[in-house]
């Protein structure tokens, strides 16, 4: 049975890391795929991949606050 | 009474007054006039940057024609609803029209249109009303988190002064309407912490929040980062209630979203989803946010601050989860098609937590005695009064962050600066701003389409180019539909969303190429050439300029058959 106890500021920051690199993966994916216009990293994938590279940094900065509430 | 000096300059002095707001009942006399007349500069100027909004309000309600491209369209989708029909057809048979729209907006225009007929001004109405509700949402939400009803009236003016809210508040267009639901459900959604002691089923900012949620996703699509904010704000109150209320928010969607569907043979899927995939320039998306962020530079500066203040140091509230997704939603500003507009959202959510912010930071460096509650607040400075409730003198930094706040709107308000530069009231206050502007209209955002007052000759203009259709024989093709509601003419194509269909690979034009080449249409009226290629070199090769016309800057081409 999943918790109903508010989030701690270390679980969002391990929600955040994941979800920076579920983002990161389908990013770099998509080249895969072969969506996008370009042959490379397009401006827009590379944005993205910046973004996702926050979001995981953000994550991790939340990990030493420990249980406090999110 | 011993009346500390100064008293007097805040007669009304009381827990709701102005200056115990702002903090500054115990300021010395000269310092307090000095704060009194900076905090009625900067309500004076929003104020009036609000009198401009309502007087460029009042112009589009008298102009009968797109203002902005598109909202002709809107106002037919509401006139198909008024009749029962779904605007959610296939646009590749006659009279080759589709909207990429939800319903709701339309749909709460429809009871204007039953009273007054297909009037422009209605849904105008509509989305100028929806701006206001905001406005009100926004200082609700910060009075209630705050209990600052100064800085609250200050927030929902600075909302109403962006520059994006006065350029598309009140047009025909569901994006406001959007907003307001956005900013209802999380001003109800945050009091998801107050209401925590009562059983779920009686806490009405739940429910509501989940209602606002669902109508803001029916009103426009873009709402989903909202929908995402409200979900995870509940998901850090506790994971289960979330998800719970998250399955049950996508099943009601999702059964609407089926009826619909089938209701159009699934052209409902087709316009609202397909057809909103459009190709993305990133190096749009990153010029808007640039834009989003000089002209909103002190509440973004104080949102990301409280962001970063609640995210480290306290809890995060609903409105700080908002904005994160909001601004994080401007990405999408990189669509083709996609505006200014996309940011109104995170206009919105900055303006509510700028001002918890702001009112937050007065609330500790009040002196200690004058909380609102009369009683001093937790982690509140201590200092500045005697034990006999008299001031001993302020120290600096008190009377400098008392100073700051109606400075810092005094700056937003310069920021987003617009009005307009002729007549003698306009043209006084520019003259005293020292600004000017092309068509009678200065913008602190530079040259935009939008803003300037309709003046006669558009007037004249829109009634010419309406007269040319109504004479035409059989139907007319408009990029515009507000001329053929004046001509009494069918709508016939949307332009746009035939465009990006055809992208898309959802659209062949070939019934429309085939009226084309028969010459079907007695006239074609142009404003930007949105249609897809082929249709436009048939159109080429079929018809010839009539006239061009000139409204509201832009030049109308007018095409009528070769012989």
């Amino acid at each position: 049975m999943l918790s109903d106890q508010p989030l701690t500021k270390r679980q969002l920051g391990w929600l955040l890391v994941a979800a920076g690199l579920a983002a990161a993966v389908v990013n770099l994916a998509a080249d895969v795929f072969g969506a996008g216009q370009f042959g490379g990293l397009g401006p827009a994938q590379r944005q993205a991949l910046l973004a996702s590279g926050a979001l995981i940094l953000f994550g991790l900065s939340l990990l030493p606050l420990g249980d406090r509430p999110a | 009474m011993n009346l500390p000096v100064g008293f007097e300059i805040c007669p009304l002095h009381s827990a709701t007054g102005i200056c115990e707001d702002l903090g500054f009942s115990r300021f010395p006399r000269l310092w307090r006039i000095l704060a009194l007349l900076l905090f009625a500069l900067a309500l004076l100027a929003l104020l009036g940057q609000f009198l401009v909004y309502v007087d460029y309000a009042v112009a589009l309600f008298h102009f009968p024609f797109d203002y902005d491209q598109g909202e002709g369209f809107e106002l037919y989708d509401t006139v198909l609803h008024v009749q029962g029909q779904w605007p959610y057809q296939d646009s590749q048979v006659f009279p080759f029209y589709t909207s990429i729209y939800p319903p709701l907006f339309h749909l709460l225009t429809v009871p204007l249109i039953w009273i007054f007929g297909p009037q422009m001004w209605t849904g105008r109405v509509v989305g100028f009303a929806a701006s206001l509700v905001t406005a009100g949402a926004v200082g609700w939400g910060v009075r209630r988190a705050s209990g600052n009803l100064t800085i609250a009236l200050l927030s929902g003016l600075t909302f109403l002064a962006s520059n994006y809210t006065f350029h598309i508040g009140p047009l025909f267009r569901q994006h406001m309407t959007m907003v307001m639901f956005e900013t209802l459900a999380i001003v109800a959604l945050a009091q998801f912490d107050t209401e925590r002691r009562q059983a779920l089923p009686a806490r009405k900012g739940f429910w509501l929040g989940l209602i606002f949620l669902l109508c803001a996703g029916y009103t426009k699509q873009l709402a989903l980062a909202t929908v995402l904010a409200g979900l995870g704000y509940l998901f850090l109150r506790g994971p289960r209630r979330a998800l719970l209320a998250g399955l049950g928010l996508t099943a009601v969607a999702g059964v609407l979203f089926l009826w619909i569907n089938l209701a159009t043979r699934g052209w409902w899927y087709t316009s609202i989803i397909r057809a909103n995939i459009n190709a993305y320039d990133a190096a749009q998306a990153l010029s808007l946010y640039k834009q989003w962020l000089s002209l909103h530079l002190v509440i973004a500066a104080l949102a990301f601050a409280r962001l970063i203040y609640e995210t480290y140091f306290t809890r995060l509230s609903a409105y700080a989860v908002w904005f994160a997704f909001a601004f994080a939603n401007g990405a999408l500003t990189g669509k083709f098609g996609a505006g200014e507009s996309y940011f109104v959202t995170t206009t919105a959510a900055a303006c509510v937590l700028s001002g918890i912010a702001l009112a937050d930071w007065l609330r500790r460096h009040r002196p200690s005695g004058q909380s609102r509650v009369g009683q001093p607040q937790e982690g509140q400075p201590q200092g500045g009064q005697s034990q006999r409730g008299q001031p001993q003198g302020l120290p600096l930094r008190r009377i400098a962050s008392g100073m700051a706040v109606p400075l810092l709107y005094l700056a937003q308000a310069y920021l987003t600066l617009h009005l307009y530069t002729d007549g003698p009231v306009y043209g006084l206050a520019a003259r005293a701003l020292g600004v000017t502007g092309e068509r009678g209209y200065y913008d602190s955002q530079g040259y935009t389409q939008l803003g300037p007052r309709p003046t006669r000759a558009d007037h004249e203009a829109g009634y010419r180019i309406a007269e040319l259709a109504r004479s035409a024989p059989g139907p007319v093709l408009a990029e515009e539909a507000g001329f053929l509601f004046v001509a009494g003419k069918p709508v016939v194509t949307n332009a746009f969303p035939q465009l990006v269909m055809y992208q898309a690979g959802l659209f062949d034009p070939a019934q429309e190429i085939e009226m084309i080449n028969r010459k079907a249409f007695g006239l074609i009226i142009f404003r930007a050439q949105f249609y897809p290629p082929p249709v436009l070199q048939a159109i080429g090769a079929n018809y010839q300029p009539k006239t061009e016309i000139r409204m509201n800057g832009f030049l109308y081409r007018i095409l009528e058959p070769r012989p």
